[in-house]
């Protein structure tokens, strides 16, 4: 990068590259949001360009689309603001697929960013609230890698929980 | 996203293990030992959750009390936990205990984690929230709790039975929520740092003891009973809720909530008023 970072107050962007080529233009406030990137930033200093490849563009565009929301209200945290934030959130994920969800709760472990797993490890806790283990294990697609037989024999040993 | 396939696939168990753990440690201890049934890799997944989560509730109803409480003592068992209080290297960070329930007290008695309040000492290094609602215990055994864990940010103690004057003295602590509506409960709270304090019930009350509160910024006292010199006094304590004339006006507090059940103040209600 020949533009060397400039000592005023003026806003830096930063280049993140996808795994598929795709770049997104941000502010370093915004992309700072995810623990990885700030770590990059404090490490790398100058460094504009930011490559990631281990997440597709569209799952970082989600996720830069959280930490634009988020990243705004450090300055100002007054609770009026906390609650616009927290029905934005309620909007974010309530529609995810599991396909969706599966890949951002992968980016936003992977970028380190804190809150954003909460919200979504949330989600999928509250996906799983209420069900029967049927239907948990019908709802998520889990399948039962246990030989024939042993799951019941797991059943009546754990009677205490089973039951 | 390249495999169309991936729709069916289980991604849930593609998930790695510190994500998995976050999302069972949002669950209830009885939603997360369900989960084992799943799969190998769920089968011994709850046993390192940082979280000990039992309501003798569920959407369904009551649990069976005997079922229940076999459930919490052989889950103590299971995970080693039923030492947690004299282990130093627990990392349990969120105890809580819900007990809706009408219970008899015989019943109670024979609960497991009661006797867990009886040990000598207690040390949970992690611990940084803890909730207990209608749970047995005693005045000592709550003293020996909450020093035990310098790092509880969060106490909920919502009518538990058997304390009566108990002492919460922490410097960790940030969220303080005290609840009594049948038995006689002066909380004795030291706790400098706290942020925000929620107390309820006509059974409640409460001494601040010296110390000031520099960073109390949310105070609520709701059907709570209280002299008015006692709310003079400890608007003394309380620098960042801003304090207006000598009779408690509107503009007394910025962050204060009072809603006094039978305020013993005999100069009227309608001063407290709710500014937020």
């Amino acid at each position: 990068m020949s533009s060397s970072s400039t000592t005023t107050t003026t806003t830096r962007l930063l280049m993140l590259k996808a795994s598929d080529g795709v770049t997104f233009e941000v502010e370093e406030a915004v992309a700072t949001k995810l623990g990885a990137i700030n770590n990059m930033v404090e490490e790398e200093g100058s460094e504009d360009l930011i490559c990631l490849p281990n997440v597709n563009g569209k799952f970082l565009g989600m996720v830069l689309e959280w930490c634009k929301k988020h990243a705004n209200n450090n300055t100002n945290s007054d609770k009026g603001n906390d609650e616009v934030n927290k029905w934005w959130d309620k909007e974010f994920v309530m529609d995810l697929d599991q396909n969706t969800l599966y890949h951002l709760l992968m980016a936003a472990d992977y970028l380190s960013g804190t809150e954003l797993v909460d919200l979504l490890t949330e989600k999928v806790a509250s996906m799983i609230r209420g069900k029967k283990v049927e239907e948990i294990r019908e709802t998520f697609k889990i399948k039962s890698d246990f030989l024939p037989g042993q799951e019941e024999e797991i059943r009546k040993k754990n009677s205490w929980a089973f039951e | 996203m390249e495999d169309p396939t991936e729709e069916e696939e289980d991604q849930f168990s593609k998930l790695p293990d510190p994500v998995i753990i976050d999302i069972l440690s949002l669950l209830s201890t009885f939603e997360a030992v369900q989960m084992s049934i799943l799969s190998k890799r769920l089968r011994r997944m709850w046993y390192s959750l940082p979280v000990l989560c039992f309501h003798d509730c569920s959407d369904g109803g009551f649990f069976d009390l005997r079922k229940f409480n076999k459930f919490v003592q052989t889950c103590l068992e299971k995970t080693r936990k039923n030492d947690l209080l004299n282990v130093t290297d627990t990392p349990l960070t969120k105890i809580e205990f819900v007990l809706r329930q009408p219970q008899k007290k015989s019943v109670t008695d024979d609960l497991y984690y009661v006797r867990l309040w009886r040990l000598q000492s207690v040390s949970l290094p992690s611990l940084a929230s803890l909730n207990l609602e209608r749970v047995k215990l005693n005045d000592e055994a709550l003293h020996k709790l909450v020093l035990g864990s310098p790092c509880l940010k969060e106490l909920i103690l919502d009518d538990c039975e058997g304390i009566s004057r108990p002492i919460i003295s922490s410097l960790s602590l940030k969220l303080l929520e005290a609840h009594s509506e049948y038995d006689e409960v002066t909380f004795h709270v030291g706790a400098a740092n706290l942020e925000s304090f929620l107390g309820t019930g006509v059974a409640a009350y409460f001494e601040f003891g010296l110390s000031s509160y520099g960073t109390l910024r949310e105070l609520s006292l709701i059907r709570s009973r209280f002299a008015d010199w006692w709310l003079e006094e400890l608007f003394l304590k309380l620098p960042l809720l801003e304090r207006g004339g000598p009779h408690l006006s509107r503009r007394i507090a910025k962050g204060l909530q009072l809603s006094p059940a039978h305020s013993q103040a005999s100069r009227g209600e309608d001063k407290y008023a709710i500014i937020r």
